[in-house]
């Protein structure tokens, strides 16, 4: 990879990083509190999964059965097949490979392999890299006393910010603009209406807002 | 909590990675048509839905990150996406302290 190529994969991969940095700091300080520092870590460490980990604390912490903690943790594993059919196509890897990204699979990774220039695999490797490091970064600092106030403070807004920047980046044409318009219109009254459809339901709106488009293509 | 419950944890969640990489066929026809138009709808309905948590209405500092995040994406660069959105959100923390 040339110097140029490589310093502004980096630069995409800044602000993905600091965002998910940001959210392992409260995740750690918060996770400290219900299944203590070592496992706190560990579980960044082996999941990786921002979604997934609060949900299993709040449950813990709640009391809730093992059996709902991993009902829960499954269904929101849902969310990575529509993630892994957009990518699958622009990736040319043999399925060892993908097994290996798949590792990294998340919506800033795939969201950057879909609107960079580069190759999408190597997005999805450097930015996932970057990501982790930054989550299990920022879940120690936040075992280790990181000031929770501030982070929670910028965490509450930075995944708003990130997901903005990333359906801009993936129009391609007012079209695209308009479907990611629609979604966002559409997700909101299903949200404000519904606050339990949650990220299935969102998913479902952006799934129907593309398929309908598509149809009027023809 | 138990280290087997967070195992088990841990194992679902690689699960639901790596299958669908591993197994999903690579679409075709009105499916990949659908597909490739679904990044811009996917990730605004995120943004809505990190913008909307449990269906709350959001505080004017995030309304304000979110607008400006919009005005950032119009530099398609997602540094300065970042920069105008954190702007937004001090600019609306600082009007309502």
């Amino acid at each position: 990879m040339r110097t140029a190529d490589r310093s502004s994969l980096v630069a995409e991969a800044i602000p993905v990083a600091a965002a998910i940095g940001v959210f392992g700091v409260v995740y750690g300080a918060t996770a400290a509190a219900v299944i203590g520092p070592g496992m706190a870590v560990t579980s960044s460490l082996l999941l990786f999964s921002g979604a997934a980990q609060y949900t299993m604390v709040g449950l813990v912490d709640a009391g809730a059965a093992p059996t709902a903690v991993l009902l829960a943790v499954a269904l929101l594993g849902l969310r990575h097949l529509p993630l892994a059919a957009v990518v699958l196509p622009r990736l040319d890897l043999s399925r060892g490979a993908r097994a290996l990204l798949g590792l990294v699979l998340l919506d800033e990774t795939a969201g950057l392999a879909l609107a960079s220039p580069r190759p999408p695999a190597r997005t999805m490797a450097v930015v996932g890299a970057a990501a982790y490091a930054a989550w299990v970064g920022g879940t120690l600092a936040g075992v280790l006393g990181a000031d929770l106030l501030a982070a929670a403070s910028v965490a509450e807004v930075v995944f708003v910010v990130l997901f903005v920047g990333l359906a801009a980046l993936t129009c391609r044409a007012p079209a695209d603009a308009a479907r990611a318009a629609a979604a966002a219109a559409g997700s909101a009254l299903l949200l404000l209406a519904l606050p339990s459809a949650g990220a299935l339901g969102a998913i479902a709106v952006a799934v129907a807002c593309a398929a309908t488009v598509a149809r009027r293509r023809r | 909590m138990t280290w087997v419950l967070l195992l088990a944890v841990a194992l679902l969640t690689a699960a639901s990675r790596v299958l669908p990489m591993t197994l999903l066929p690579v679409p075709r026809g009105r499916a990949a048509a659908v597909l490739d138009a679904l990044p811009a709808p996917l990730f605004a309905s995120l943004a809505v839905l990190a913008l909307l948590p449990d269906g709350q209405a959001p505080s004017a500092p995030v309304l304000l990150a979110a607008a400006g995040a919009l005005l950032g994406a119009l530099r398609r660069s997602l540094l300065v996406v970042l920069a105008c959105g954190l702007g937004g959100f001090l600019l609306g923390a600082g009007l309502t302290s």
